[in-house]
């Protein structure tokens, strides 16, 4: 007995493999990343192509903190390092307020379709349809339907939220134990409390699947609307720059909303962590 | 005239004494029959003609092998479900009033313990529901929890928990309302045979001391025999009752009855009513 085991043992530690901690594959991901992009650029730059195509990661961040101003040939479009954090602020506002709202949809739709049978009949089919329909034809329809560009973002940004909230809010009602709704009923529980007591704590971590696929998206939705009118944001910062052949300062804009965009996801994360503290026992 | 007041007290005390003593747990089923329309539209009958008395604080098992229709008659006490004919009384009450006074306490397979809350928090969620005051909630969860013997678990979470002390947790939830009837369904067939047996000792414990009716299903036999006052012995095709057996073993019941002959005689005679089937 005490040999086999011993032998055993002797196999699991030969066959487990060195687990790098988190850290440090953060640290060699960022440095390979920095390497093979200094490469690349230094390749492109010496090929003889504009300089800025391809810039060296250290000019953009030089240009971040900078407060050189662009002039085009046609327009004075105001880029320089300055702009870049007023335009992240204004995509974040607008995408914050309209994943906000897309959220308390969202959650609303989610518990009609939940509580009433006829609006999921309706409701479901419907949401589906919604998610169909491409962005890039729906943004023109919004700028023309709101006369306010604020307003014509911060509703891109709901409509692209609604649909993940919804239906995996909805998804995650649905999935709830049939003998812990019983339980509640044995209770006497009236409707109210079947909800705030077990409907939705139960339905919290799939609500945060779809928040982790909102929030990133409502983002996109707003640089994307920004791209198609000029005024403001970091969609508008992308189109100008490269309208002015400002490679480097479009990589700087396009960077900025990568960073947000997967800022914006882990602070989601980070939520989850601190609501979420429990495991299922199912 | 004021004696006259006092004897009617007197008696009426006397009378909500007999009712809880007699009337309270009792459950009387009738002429009781439950036929469910599959999606195909056949007509599957899961009980037919049952007739039940289960009187007030006794201790019965409905024992048969799964498609016997236990778990639907169980369903139907806890007025989960509608039977299609018959009368059902508990307590009195029709099952709709008796759920909705809380005489009911439930226990299923698996726990089903609400995986937020705390150890402590899920025995309160019944009374909570109930509206009862916070103070007084945590009094009588801790007592329950106390009970069951997981004082020391009470700020833990579920997860945290074995499968044993889960289900210890449920029944204490279970019991939190202080049900006049425990209605449990296959509580302990998840479990291991050791803990099972700790779970039945503890369980004839608990139920001594809180008086209330247990309706308890299973499909093991000697289970049903060591547990009950009563075993409901039920078989399939169609759902019936087809005998009820008296258990006469003394109470207290303890681990060494297991291996006396007077039990593996009710277990024989229980065997033996299966295969006459």
């Amino acid at each position: 007995m005490r040999g086999s085991h011993t032998a055993q043992e002797k196999e699991q530690k030969t066959s487990r493999e060195f687990i790098p901690p988190r850290w440090l594959v953060t640290i060699v991901w960022l440095i390979g990343f920095f390497a093979v992009w200094e490469i690349i650029a230094a390749a492109v730059q010496a090929s003889g192509g504009s300089n800025t195509v391809f810039p060296h990661l250290y000019d953009m961040i030089y240009w971040c903190f900078s407060t050189d101003t662009v002039q085009t040939a046609t327009q004075s479009y105001s880029l320089c390092g300055a702009t870049i954090w007023s335009y992240l602020w204004d995509t974040l506002s607008v995408a914050i307020l309209g994943f906000l709202i897309g959220f308390a949809l969202g959650i609303v739709f989610a518990l009609l379709m939940s509580l009433f049978l006829p609006v999921q009949k309706v409701g479901y089919p419907l949401l589906l349809v919604s998610q169909m329909i491409p962005m890039l034809g729906l943004a023109p329809i919004f700028l023309s339907i709101f006369p306010e560009l604020f307003t014509s973002k911060m509703f891109m940004a709901a409509y692209m939220s609604f649909f993940p909230i919804a239906a995996n809010t909805f998804a995650g009602f649905k999935a709830v134990d049939r003998e812990r709704k019983e339980l509640l009923k044995i209770s006497a529980a009236n409707t109210y409390q079947v909800y705030t007591k077990l409907m939705f704590p139960a339905a919290l971590p799939s609500l945060f699947v779809g928040l982790k696929l909102a929030a990133p998206s409502a983002f996109c939705a707003v640089i994307f609307t920004e791209l198609l009118r000029t005024q403001g944001g970091l969609g508008y910062g992308i189109f100008a720059s490269q309208y002015a052949s400002r490679w480097d300062l479009c990589w700087g804009y396009i960077f900025m909303a990568i960073l947000a965009g997967v800022l914006i996801f882990y602070l989601v994360e980070l939520v989850r962590h601190f609501v979420i503290r429990w495991k299922s026992t199912d | 005239m004021e004696r006259i007041a006092i004897r009617d007290r007197l008696n009426m005390a006397v009378a909500t004494q007999y009712y809880a003593d007699h009337e309270e747990g009792r459950i009387s089923i009738e002429n009781l029959n439950m036929v469910y329309e599959t999606d195909k539209g056949d007509k599957v009958t899961a009980l037919t003609d049952v007739n039940l008395e289960i009187e007030s604080g006794s201790f019965v098992s409905l024992l048969g092998p799964s498609g016997c229709g236990k778990t639907t008659l169980l369903r139907i006490i806890a007025d989960l479900i509608t039977p299609t004919s018959g009368s059902v009384s508990v307590g009195g009450m029709s099952p709709t009033q008796a759920r909705m006074a809380r005489k009911l306490g439930m226990v299923f397979q698996s726990a089903v313990l609400y995986d937020w809350r705390s150890v402590l928090k899920n025995v309160e969620m019944p009374l909570e529901i109930m509206h009862l005051p916070k103070g007084e909630r945590r009094d009588r969860a801790e007592h329950m929890l106390e009970m069951v013997g997981l004082k020391d678990f009470a700020h833990r979470y579920p997860y945290e928990l074995s499968g044993g002390m889960q289900q210890r947790v449920s029944i204490a939830r279970a019991l939190a309302v202080n049900p006049g009837i425990l209605l449990m369904d296959e509580p302990f067939s998840a479990l291991d045979e050791f803990t099972r047996e700790k779970l039945h000792d503890d369980l004839l414990g608990i139920w001594k001391e809180n008086k209330m009716t247990i309706v308890f299903v299973t499909h093991n036999i000697s289970e049903s025999v060591y547990l009950s006052d009563k075993v409901v012995v039920m078989s399939p095709h169609p759902g019936r009752v087809s005998a009820v057996l008296d258990i006469s073993l003394n109470r207290p019941r303890c681990a060494q009855m297991r291996e006396t002959e007077e039990y593996y005689d009710y277990i024989a005679e229980i065997r033996s009513d299966f295969e006459g089937v």
